[in-house]
């Protein structure tokens, strides 16, 4: 078996409208081994969730792909698949847990319907088999009473547990793949815990690789393997997560890094923030794109695009490291 | 939701109450003495027409005692279920309203089905493929329908099926009153029939496209994609269902009209049903006709907001755990 599991080549996505097309992503690569798992970080609009969502192809119908964009799922192209071997895959091979389950699960069934169906869209079994599965599924992610909770809807829960309900609905196949997509994001700090774990704790029992989409460094620090850090459509910085976050190499990494609260930081101090915010799509001219928020940006940064530099399993966009690092790409 | 539908039904008396009112007020402000509308059958010649005579008639009719206590009189007996008898005919209104509301239902009933099955199909397709070809020649078509009166529809429909082509009859319900069979009457309610669906798929469509759009671009829907479910299902189980509660608004709106008829289209194509007799009692002043149309209709229109309660309650669970809650 090749421990690839997922490769993603020069992946470009852009959003369709009467005025033409916008990139939101632009020449993403990575890719996540079997077992592993991966975060991606970036503030909102960056192009994260856009490029997770892509793998499923479950942006909105005006989304275009770029021709020699490549999404090989243990080698074989996902952008080529017709609409029905997609529908194969979705669920079954690779499933996502989304950001906000209130509004992630049909309000008018109740969960009973909505697992079962997610059963019997793959597997040929009677609907009392797909209920004592979904059943044994619920408890399985922690949820108490499941044979009563499983009649009820979506809004008699609270978030935590419609979070686990989730994360019950992407297990139903043992996917080789789990897109969590900000899965703590809408909870309180201690249930973000909980809800970390248990990914933790299926992917562990599932053998399962895991795409973390978040903003929050402290989940990465605690959950993955490597990190790809993207900024307006690129991923300016790649590598294992203990390098980031040792030595963070990309001045847009830094200030992420530098944003987090330390409790050791005096009480007056000014929480940082990175000045400025992410250039809407569409609006990215010629140069850096980080370089007008950069504190290190010179005149060749305003002027021409930086390559990816590559050194020692670490990638990083920056004219900063053009003299240490050897040149990729 | 028993309660729930105990508290609607007792806050409908005071209402229902209220409308009994407005009718009878409103009635008796209306100019015109039903009087003198009777004189003219009840004497022969104007030199009968006297002012005693006229005195006469309306003591018998009751109408020379104050408003109040008529309408006290006239809400007594509309409890009783008696709505009166027609100034014209001298035929009990109630009986009157049943002979004639079997046709009235029948067409509106089958006009508001098929309209319904039409409009929600067509306005699908529209939502799940917005502002393509398909979705605009819809638009367009639920436009027109919706904006052309149906007066000038029905009569284009009778100059091209009755007239020159000669297919359709253009008015009635049977061929002849011996002549009551199936096929007859069928071919009797196309042309109405369509008429009345033309106006209705409009405003049916345009609400099943709009919440359909909304509906299908939730993250729900989404989270069904990823599950692997099929589209049929995802735009059926999860889209349709979740839609479901503004399209039942806008049908249960047509709920009054299903039973107090299609006026206008009643007239033109002659159907001997509610909005026809009601054309007939205005035009006669027969206000007791009228009035327990009125009432009749009001208390149709209080029941068709309760079953929609309801059925709000039934299509959506979260309605139904907030009512029973409190």
């Amino acid at each position: 078996m090749n421990e690839r599991l997922l490769d993603v080549k020069n992946l470009k996505i852009s959003f369709q409208n009467k005025k033409g097309t916008v990139p939101v992503v632009d020449g993403v690569d990575f890719h996540i081994d079997r077992r592993e798992i991966i975060g991606i970080v970036g503030e909102s609009g960056c192009g994260k969730s856009v490029t997770a969502m892509s793998l499923l192809q479950l942006n909105a119908s005006n989304t275009v792909y770029g021709a020699d964009s490549q999404i090989l799922y243990e080698g074989e192209d996902l952008l080529k698949k017709s609409p029905k071997e997609l529908r194969a895959i979705r669920g079954k091979e690779i499933s996502v847990v989304f950001q906000d389950s209130l509004t992630g699960l049909d309000p008018v069934l109740p969960l009973r319907k909505i697992m079962v169906e997610a059963i019997r869209s793959h597997r040929n079994v009677s609907k009392r088999e797909a209920l004592q599965e979904s059943i044994s599924m619920l408890a399985s992610v922690g949820i108490p009473a499941p044979e009563v909770r499983i009649n009820e809807y979506a809004h008699q829960l609270s978030g935590g547990m419609r979070q686990r309900v989730m994360i019950a609905l992407a297990m139903l196949h043992h996917s080789h793949l789990l897109i969590a997509d900000e899965p703590t994001t809408a909870l309180d700090v201690t249930i973000q815990d909980h809800i970390l774990q248990l990914i933790k704790t299926v992917r562990d029992e599932a053998d399962m690789s895991v795409l973390l989409i978040t903003h929050d460094m402290g989940v990465v620090a605690e959950m993955t393997d490597r990190v790809y850090v993207m900024y307006a459509g690129h991923v300016v910085e790649t590598g294992t997560t203990a390098d980031i976050f040792e030595a963070p190499l990309h001045p847009y990494t830094k200030g992420l890094l530098k944003s987090i609260p330390r409790l050791d930081q005096p009480d007056n101090e000014r929480l940082y923030s990175i000045p400025g915010s992410v250039p809407l799509p569409g609006t990215i001219r010629q140069g850096c794109r980080f370089c007008n928020r950069c504190p290190y940006a010179t005149e060749k940064c305003r002027q021409q695009e930086p390559p990816a530099f590559r050194f020692s399993g670490k990638q990083v966009k920056c004219w900063q490291y053009e003299s240490v690092m050897e040149e990729f790409l | 939701m028993k309660k729930f539908i105990i508290k609607r039904i007792l806050i409908s008396i005071p209402v229902f109450l209220g409308i009994t009112l407005l009718v009878y007020v409103l009635a008796s402000c209306a100019p015109g003495s039903p009087a003198e509308m009777l004189m003219g059958g009840e004497v022969n010649d104007l030199s009968e027409m006297t002012p005693e005579k006229y005195v006469e008639v309306e003591a018998k009719l009751g109408l020379d005692q104050p408003v109040i206590v008529q309408y006290g009189k006239w809400l007594l007996q509309l409890l009783q279920g008696n709505l009166g008898t027609s100034y014209r005919t001298k035929d009990a209104v109630l009986e009157m309203i049943m002979s004639r509301i079997g046709s009235t239902v029948l067409l509106t009933l089958s006009a508001t089905c098929l309209s319904a099955v039409i409009a929600i199909v067509l306005g699908i397709m529209s939502a799940y493929k917005p502002y393509s070809l398909w979705d605009y020649i819809s638009s367009a078509f639920s436009f027109i329908g919706a904006s052309m009166p149906n007066f000038f529809i029905g009569m284009l429909l009778i100059y091209f099926f009755a007239v020159k082509v000669k297919i359709l009859p253009s008015s009635g319900m049977y061929d002849s009153a011996r002549d009551t069979s199936l096929p007859s009457l069928l071919k009797h309610m196309i042309l109405p029939m369509t008429t009345l669906c033309f106006q209705q798929i409009g405003s049916i469509l345009r609400q099943t496209r709009g919440s359909m759009l909304d509906v299908l671009g939730s993250d729900f829907i989404r989270t069904s994609r990823a599950q692997g479910v099929g589209e049929v299902l995802v735009v059926l189980r999860h889209g349709l269902r979740n839609a479901l509660i503004p399209i039942l608004t806008v049908l249960m709106g047509m709920l009054p009209f299903i039973i107090s008829g299609a006026v206008i289209t009643e007239q033109i194509f002659s159907w001997p049903g509610l909005g026809s007799l009601m054309v007939q009692s205005i035009n006669s002043r027969d206000y007791p006709v009228i009035m327990g149309m009125t009432v009749f209709i009001s208390a149709v229109v209080l029941l068709s907001n309760l079953l929609l309660d309801v059925a709000y309650g039934i299509a959506d669970p979260r309605i139904r755990h907030s009512r029973n809650r409190s």
